[in-house]
């Protein structure tokens, strides 16, 4: 503190600073006297000119006048005197200059106002009263030019006009003195009062400089403080503040001056400062006390506060300094050490708690390893209590066979200090044996060993257990007949391999776990691989077929799978791979086998075809005038051979149809087309055509009685009576005479219908069931009487799979029973009834009437949506049985809608919508085509020509109609805007 | 202000001042110090004067101009000499009056601190006619004649134009009324004149 004062007053002398105050206080003297001086001069030039306008305005002579001289003089000898020096108390306020020409210029002035006024004694006294004014300045030596003006005017007159100024031609030197020590008499007395100001302005500067340096150097130690200190008054507010207490709590001294110390003091320490205060004014004593402030930022601050009152000399409180230092960082530190205090009373409270509690024993011994101290867990671990351990020496308890283990243990924890994860045994007090792992530590100071011993006796059994599973394991592992590995997942190295994986590549183990797999796959699959391993997430396998290449060069088809593990605590895959070369070889050949056999399959086919063409033509010729010849007259004997004719080439041309249709079955050509068809009608219809057949033989053909409800199955109605005639012509040919047929309609439980049709004939022999179905082969019925083309059953076969039927044979009969099954479907009344919502819901399509044209050749299917398109809905229907009759209709009629089947009989579906969309005058009709060909690349195809729709079949009844109010409401909405338009 | 040029400036104005300051002073000195014209002064009282010479003691006689503003010091001093000589000389001041004139001619402060003078006798001089018998042509000329009407003094009472205070002239007249000599028998005489002048050309002076 005294350093700083010291520091302090060496800064600036107070005889330099006096200096500078009586040179300031001078500066302001002239400054102000210049300035009055200025207005004086003004009003002075401004009354001279009065005076003169008043007391000589004219000059006469005789009766005529002219303006006074005075008045002129006045005006610009006076103006001309006093403007410049005015300016001068603007241009240089303070300059000698400025003070000197004013001091010439009022001398000046008084003289024009003696010469105004006529000489007056009164208008004398301006010269004095000059000098007194000029005597402000407080400079003397401007009294010189003052005074040599005024001497000057009485020598210049005395000289030039002798007799104007004393009244005498010769001036009297008496005179000149008097007028001079009237003036000299003033001027010594203006000079003493002038020094005498000075020497007060300067005792005054002195004292001010002495006073300001003195306040100079307590401002600053009261700024400079360390601590805050303020001056507070008897009204309680701040009236100083020092820059220290500012910053503490962060108000600035303004702030302050508007505040009480109570109201920056904490709410809980305004009570203890007002009683002090109090008690400080009262008695005078000091007072030092610990309080709160609260800082601007609302953050407390502690401090410590001493106070005392400053009195006058009357002993009269005047105000009160005091004195604030921030305690808070060692309020903060106090704190900190009470919270530390009581964080280790906790932290030992808690610590206790953790050794009493522990099921670990915490224990210390000495360096001759008695136990010290123990906590309770010892008797859990050792069955000993702790009074019965302490004292006692560890090693007693140890297992003879790690006794010198432990020991060495213990030398070496003595040096190192530290032992961790040290395992040995200790006989507990009912004879068991425990294995105790120890953590301890050893303090050379204290010269204690400190230990944690854990009973780890299940966790040694758990290893044991887990070290037999993985020898279990690994033994699964290398014996595994396939190769399996274990590779990383992010350097592709193997990990692990097994003996299988070794035999088969021929690297051996070692090798391969200096190998990657890119060492086993060809160039190219190296970033599948690499996509594979990083696709591959935990708990998720990956399957893949690979080539991979053996030691010897040669590559090898492989199938892997591959599975996300965990190896060693790493990310790893686990590969097992099954060498599928082989199988891959096998499949090729089968392949190029089936591939071989459809090509013949096909060109047979196509042979048949052929073939078949060349026989109907000649087969025509034979059959047609066979005809011609059974309706001529002949003889007996010619009808018989007529009938020999046509029986032989009728039976050719069914063999020859057969054979067709079983080729057109077989090469995908054969159209079907599939509807529901009421089971009970197909069945009656066909046993109708039979009976004279059956007659024939008299045999009876019965059915079963009628179902309660008459289902519909989904068949091709002609190929469906085609089976049917089929089987029922076996049952009839290979039945015994005069015996039944009977046909059994019966619904299965899996929604399947089942037609059976069981003779009374001799059966299929069980050894001949497998032939069945084969072509040609009439099981050895050739060699008998009954007729056949050894086709009949095998194109029912196809003809019933095609149609998405099956057909068997057996059953409980003495005879043979051939039965076929088709799928119940909805018939077209039930489908118009569950439809009949959405067909009322084209009734709500708006007045305009729609043209739709169908084109197909099926009748059902016209049928149908005739069915749903009735008389209540706005739309008019055109149908079309043939693809070109289709695209005629279309451009005629301009259809809002076409409907088109794929299977025509004259072009299929995609040349006629191909049409469509070629023609200027049908290519906008949106076309939706409704076909039994559900495959992805008919739709594909039918879409891309430009169809705007695709409807499988069976017709789902509910999609269509939407299908058709869409296009229908798109055309009624065009229509309506177009309307608007 | 650029420094250099407010010094050139203020030197410049400074001297400007100084020589306005002495031309004008010198000229209003000068003017103040020019005394007035003097016509011819008999050295008997005019025969044809209308006012009455004192045969017991001496009469002084007074031409002034009532507007001159410089004959203001004149009265000053007259009174003063009347005050000094107390009753033992008759006094006249005869203020130039035009024939032609208003009331309001000779009602100025000169004419009335003329005739609050105890024992002046106060006269309108019409259109100057005793100005001219006197020989006097400026306004302040003073003439002290004896009983027996000899000339004692003629010329102005005050030092300079307009000027009050210790001159010769009344000096003089005091000196002759009381002691019967005097140091100066004429001086100048300062003040308007009573000839009427063409316009422009006016000045209280010779």
């Amino acid at each position: 503190m005294f350093e700083m004062i010291r520091k302090l007053t060496q800064h600036e002398s107070p005889a330099t600073r006096a200096d500078e105050l009586f040179e300031e206080q001078q500066r302001e003297i002239y400054i102000k006297t210049d300035k009055l001086f200025a207005r004086l001069m003004f009003w002075q030039w401004i009354g001279c000119t009065a005076m003169a306008i008043i007391i000589s305005p004219y000059t006469w002579a005789g009766q005529t006048r002219a303006i006074h001289i005075h008045v002129w003089a006045s005006i610009f000898l006076g103006g001309a005197i006093s403007l410049f020096p005015i300016w001068l108390t603007r241009a240089w306020p303070g300059a000698a200059i400025t003070r000197y020409v004013i001091a010439v210029a009022q001398m000046l002035m008084s003289a024009l106002l003696i010469s105004v006024t006529g000489g007056r004694i009164e208008t004398h006294f301006h010269v004095f009263g000059s000098l007194v004014i000029l005597s402000f300045y407080r400079d003397w030596r401007i009294l010189i030019p003052a005074t040599i003006i005024v001497g000057l005017d009485h020598f210049i007159r005395g000289i030039y006009w002798p007799y104007s100024v004393y009244g005498v031609l010769v001036a009297s030197p008496w005179r000149s003195i008097e007028h001079a020590a009237w003036v000299v008499f003033e001027d010594v007395f203006l000079v003493i009062s002038c020094f005498r100001s000075i020497n007060e302005m300067r005792s005054i500067a002195n004292r001010t400089a002495a006073l300001e340096s003195s306040e100079q150097n307590f401002r600053q130690i009261f700024q400079e403080a360390p601590i805050g200190m303020a001056v507070v008054g008897l009204d309680e507010k701040f009236l100083q503040a020092n820059a220290k207490l500012c910053q503490m709590i962060d108000y600035t001294e303004d702030e302050l001056r508007c505040r009480t110390p109570l109201e920056i003091t904490h709410a809980d320490d305004i009570e203890l400062s007002r009683e002090i205060a109090q008690t400080m004014l009262e008695t005078g004593i000091h007072h030092r006390f610990e309080k709160r402030y609260v800082r601007k930022d609302g953050e407390i601050v502690w401090a410590t506060r001493t106070g005392s009152v400053i009195r006058d000399e009357n002993g009269n409180p005047r105000h009160f300094i005091i004195m604030i230092e921030d305690i808070s960082k060692r309020k903060q530190a106090e704190e900190a050490l009470h919270k530390s205090k009581r964080d280790l009373e906790m932290a030992v409270q808690a610590n206790q708690t953790i050794m009493d509690n522990s099921l670990d024993v915490i224990c210390s011994c000495d360096e001759e390893g008695r136990f010290l101290t123990m906590n309770a867990a010892c008797e859990g671990l050792w069955g000993y209590t702790r009074d019965e351990l302490i004292g006692r020496k560890y090693i007693e308890f140890v297992a003879p066979e790690d006794r010198d283990q432990t020991l060495a243990t213990e030398a070496a924890l003595t040096k190192s200090g530290k032992v961790t994860d040290f395992v040995n045994r200790y006989l507990r007090k009912d004879g068991t044996m425990v294995d105790v792992l120890w953590s301890a530590t050893w303090s050379d100071s204290a010269k204690t060993f400190f230990g944690i011993a854990h009973d780890v006796t299940e966790r040694r059994k758990a290893e044991e257990a887990i070290r037999d599973s993985e020898e279990r394991y690994r033994l699964l592992f290398e014996s595994n007949p396939y190769p399996v590995w274990v590779y990383d997942p992010e350097t592709l190295a193997f990990l692990a391999v097994n003996k299988a994986a070794v035999d088969r590549y021929g690297y051996s183990r070692e090798e391969f776990l200096a190998m990657t797999l890119k060492d086993i796959r060809p160039e190219r699959d190296i970033p599948a691989l690499l996509d594979d391993v990083s696709n591959l997430s935990p708990d998720s396998e990956s399957t893949g077929k690979w080539q991979h290449r053996k030691k010897d060069g040669a590559v090898i088809d492989v199938e892997i799978i591959a599975r996300a593990i965990s190896f060693g605590g790493k990310d790893a895959r686990l590969v097992l791979v099954n060498d599928i070369t082989e199988r891959l070889q096998n499949e090729k050949d089968l392949n190029e086998a089936k591939n071989e056999a459809d090509r013949a399959n096909r060109a047979k086919s196509d042979f048949l075809s052929r073939m078949s063409h060349e026989l109907r033509t000649p087969l025509n010729a034979i059959l047609g005038f066979g005809q011609l010849l059974e309706k001529q007259k002949s003889s007996e004997t010619q009808k018989q051979r007529v009938s020999h004719i046509m029986n032989a080439g009728r039976h050719l041309l069914k063999l020859i149809n057969e054979i067709l249709d079983i080729a057109r079955v077989e090469s995908g050509r054969f159209q079907l087309s599939l509807e529901p068809v009421l089971a009970e009608q197909a069945v009656d219809e066909a046993i109708s055509l039979m009976r004279p057949l059956a007659a024939e033989r008299k045999i009876e053909i019965e059915r079963t009685a009628l179902l309660e409800s008459s289902p519909h199955i989904r068949a091709d109605r002609q190929r469906l009576k085609q089976v049917l005639l089929n089987l029922l012509a076996n049952a009839v040919k290979y039945n015994r005479r005069a015996g039944r047929v009977i046909v059994d309609l019966a619904e299965l439980p899996d929604n399947r219908f089942r037609i059976s049709i069981i003779d009374e004939g001799p059966g299929i022999p069980p050894d001949k069931r497998a032939r069945l179905f084969s072509p040609f082969d009439r099981l050895g019925a050739e060699n008998s009487d009954t007729q056949g083309t050894g086709l009949g059953l095998a194109l029912s076969k196809r003809l019933t799979e095609a149609m998405g039927g099956s057909i068997g044979e057996g059953g409980p009969a003495m005879g043979a029973c051939f039965w076929i099954e088709f799928p119940i479907v909805k018939g077209v009344e039930e489908q118009l009834d569950s439809t009949s919502p959405a067909a009322s819901s084209l009734k709500k399509l708006d007045g305009h009437e729609k043209t739709l044209l169908y084109i197909e050749d099926n009748l059902s299917n016209l049928s149908l949506i005739e069915h749903l398109f009735g008389d209540s809905t706005p739309i008019k229907l055109i149908s079309a049985m043939q693809g070109k009759l289709g695209v005629e209709l279309a451009a005629r009629h301009q259809p809002d809608l076409i409907l088109l089947d794929v299977h025509l009989p004259d072009i299929n579906g995609a040349d006629v919508l191909a049409r469509l969309k070629s023609k200027m005058r049908t290519r906008d009709i949106p076309v939706v085509v409704l076909s039994a060909d559900a495959t992805k690349s008919q739709i594909t195809r039918l879409m891309s020509l430009g169809a705007e729709d695709y409807l499988t079949k069976p017709l789902d009844v509910d999609r269509f109609l939407n299908v058709i109010e869409e296009h229908f409401s798109d055309l009624s909405l065009a229509s309506t805007n177009g309307d608007d338009e | 202000m650029n420094p250099k040029i407010k010094i050139i400036l203020t030197a410049s104005l400074g001297v400007v001042w100084a020589g306005a300051a002495v031309f004008g002073g010198h000229a209003l000195l000068k003017y103040e110090n020019s005394p007035g014209k003097v016509g011819h002064v008999s050295s008997a009282w005019p025969a044809n004067s209308s006012i009455q010479l004192a045969s017991d003691r001496p009469t002084l006689v007074m031409l002034a101009h009532p507007q001159c503003p410089c004959s203001r010091a004149s009265m000053n001093e007259l009174a003063q000499l009347m005050a000094r000589v107390q009753g033992k000389v008759r006094a006249y001041v005869l203020f130039y009056t035009p024939r032609d004139s208003g009331s309001d001619w000779q009602n100025t402060e000169t004419s009335r601190s003329a005739a609050q003078i105890p024992g002046v006798m106060v006269l309108p001089d019409i259109d100057g006619a005793e100005a001219e018998r006197f020989g006097a042509e400026t306004s302040g000329h003073t003439f002290l004649f004896d009983p027996s009407g000899r000339l004692l003094f003629n010329g102005g009472i005050t030092a300079s134009r307009g000027h009050s205070g210790d001159n010769a002239g009344e000096g003089s007249i005091v000196s002759l009324i009381n002691n019967h000599t005097a140091k100066f028998g004429q001086t100048f005489v300062f003040g308007c004149s009573f000839k009427t002048q063409p316009q422009g050309d006016l000045k209280c002076s010779r």
